[in-house]
């Protein structure tokens, strides 16, 4: 870190209350910002506010930062988060849990906490949202950013704001340009040999780039509303907001509460998937490709592939589509992660049943909740690891009862499998993962996703060799 | 206001909680706060003391006896119908708060709350009892 940021943050004190020793390995990179104090899981202690006696910091600690991890078993959460917020009342208090079953987000942020974070699934946006309250306490010199595609970017436009690479190997972002300066197709040979398809802008010129981005959405069709960078923050951000509500349901659920869900659902889809220019289609798909998984990117993901290869093909209906994409996971997360993050292949039998289990328990989810969510959808949920041949499950005998809306959300969720980066992986372009892809399926011999003929019409979507 | 030498009970079973809400009480310049960690302590003190309490800031949920059954064994006694009651509740009981109106609470206060809220509670309860039943 730079000579100032050092300066300007070890102002900032951090304080970890209960976090495990992943949890911590994982956020380290944001923490060396801060002057940190960890200490156990201790009410008694938290409320007194007293405690220098549990560290070996002589004098008292005066947090601007505070991360909250689970309860002992005895205590609430909510008491907990009452209990913080009255010991420091305008302090940026966090939350982040591993249990689902006390993950009432909303009440959470009612009884003290600025927000709360379910781990490991929503690690990525506790992550950022720390380095948002970072940026802010150290007057803008600790940086937060967001990704932002190159497709906004314009050769021959002068930008709006600096733009910085991320560099995985230390976890690091490093400045690429200056805002003021005109973008030229110098600086697009440079991103491209050095395999980079995002760059990153700080949060408080997000902004200006949406309105530049804008700009240029506009000289292409004069009705475009919002840049495909908004769209993407957007639509993962309200993603959130409803499907982070979605894994403990509160206990007395009415059907009316699963429908207002079922609504807001049904506005995201409509703002963010089937209201943009015709031209955005083919860039929405290879703009989300490529990308580092975080917390919501597979649903969103999974839902705008899906959705878009019903339109493209005319074949299902895409609002269904969108809809069993948003939801097809919910169950993982009662699945270890351990398990989750396994790849299909290394995992033991025992893991593997257990990982099964996601597609029932998405829909006990659902129901838990109430949502009332049309046939095509729930059965779209049910089959999406079917497969026609019958090697799939929970059933692994659907066969030619496999719906249209489940095929191509099957396909749509093998392909972000395919095309998404992995950490410590090469990076790929958008065509070279096209290719790996249109190899893959065109060669199986078995676990065909989906009807052949279908997986052919949507493999034809994509120019071949070249995008 | 009320003044600060007023008898101020507070009541929670959750020491820490009880503790925080004590020095909002300091903090408002209160300087006679006593303490109960559940209802049936809470009435031995109310019935007990020699010095009447001017005001009793409790927990909803608690075991034993809940603050609404404290409420209700308060305002049943002829002595304490004008015991100033304040009742603290979390975000996840506040709908349940008509019960506690129809028992006689003066005002409620949704945990977690600053130093500024409570001044505003206390500051409508001392005018709606006229400014007087509370010194
Ligand atoms: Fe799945
Ligand atoms: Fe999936």
């Amino acid at each position: 870190m730079a000579i100032a940021e050092r300066n300007a943050s070890s102002a900032i004190q951090l304080l970890t209350v209960g976090l495990s020793k992943e949890q911590l390995t994982g956020l380290a990179q944001a923490f060396e910002y801060c002057k940190a104090t960890h200490i156990p899981m201790d009410i008694n202690l938290l409320g007194s506010g007293a405690i220098a006696s549990a560290t070996e910091a002589g004098s008292n600690v005066k947090p601007d930062l505070i991360v909250v991890g689970d309860p002992p078993n005895q205590l609430s959460l909510d008491e907990i988060a009452q209990t913080v917020r009255m010991t420091w009342p305008g302090v940026t208090i966090f939350s982040v849990t591993r249990k689902r079953s006390i993950y009432f987000r909303k009440r959470l942020v009612k009884n003290g906490f600025n927000d709360a974070f379910l781990y490991p699934l929503e690690a990525g946006a506790l992550r950022r949202a720390i380095y948002v309250a970072l940026n802010k306490l150290t007057g803008g010199v600790v940086k937060a950013y967001r990704a932002v595609r190159v497709a906004d970017l314009r050769v021959g436009s002068t930008l709006p704001c600096k733009l910085a690479i991320y560099l995985p190997v230390n976890d690091k972002y490093v400045h690429f340009m200056n805002g003021d300066v005109e973008f030229t197709a110098a600086h697009v040979d440079k991103l491209k040999a050095h395999r980079i398809q995002t760059v990153y802008v700080e949060i408080d010129e997000l902004a200006s780039f949406y309105a530049y981005a804008l700009t240029g959405a506009k000289q292409r069709d004069s009705a475009a509303k919002m840049s495909m960078s908004e769209r993407r923050h957007r639509f993962e951000d309200a993603a959130r907001e409803v499907l982070g509500g979605l894994f403990r349901a509160e206990i007395k659920l009415q059907l009316e509460d699963g429908q207002k869900i079922v609504d807001e659902l049904f506005s995201i889809i409509k703002t963010y998937l089937l209201d943009f220019p015709s031209y955005e289609l083919p860039q929405l798909i290879l703009g989300a490709m490529g990308q580092p998984a975080d917390s919501y990117t597979h649903p969103v993901n999974v839902a705008t592939y899906g959705a878009l290869f019903a339109m493209a093909l005319e074949i299902g209906n895409p609002v269904d589509v969108a809809m069993a994409g948003l939801l097809h996971d919910l169950g993982e997360v009662d699945v270890a992660e351990e398990v989750v993050l396994k790849p299909v292949e290394t995992r033991n039998e025992e893991e593997t049943v257990l990982y099964q289990k996601h597609v029932q328990a998405t829909l006990d989810l659902l129901q838990e909740h109430k949502l009332t969510l049309t046939g095509p959808v729930v059965k779209a949920i049910y089959q999406h690891h079917e497969e026609p041949e019958g090697g799939g499950y929970p059933t692994g005998t659907i066969k030619a009862g496999l719906s249209k809306e489940a095929q191509l959300l099957t396909i749509a969720d093998r392909f972000d499998y395919a095309t998404r980066w992995v950490p410590g992986q090469p990076v790929l372009f958008a065509d070279e993962l096209l290719d790996k892809f249109r190899k893959d399926m065109l060669e199986r011999k078995s676990h065909m996703p989906a009807d052949p003929e279908l997986v052919k019409k949507i493999l034809g979507l994509f120019p071949k060799g070249g995008t | 206001m009320f003044d600060k030498s007023t008898r101020v009970l507070v009541v929670d079973d959750m020491a820490t909680m009880r503790k925080l809400v004590m020095k909002v009480c300091a903090d408002l310049g209160f300087t006679d706060v006593q303490e109960a960690a559940d209802g049936e302590k809470a009435w031995s003190i109310i019935n007990n003391d020699p010095k009447p309490i001017g005001l009793v800031i409790s927990d909803w949920n608690m075991p034993h006896l809940t603050g609404l059954d404290l409420l209700k064994r308060v305002r049943a006694d002829k002595r304490y119908a004008g015991t100033p009651f304040l009742l603290v509740t979390a975000e996840a009981e506040s709908s349940q708060v008509t019960d506690a109106v129809k028992a006689g609470v003066d005002n409620y206060i949704v945990k977690p709350f600053t130093a500024a809220t409570l001044t505003e509670k206390l500051e409508a309860i001392h005018k709606k009892r006229g400014g007087a039943a509370a010194a």
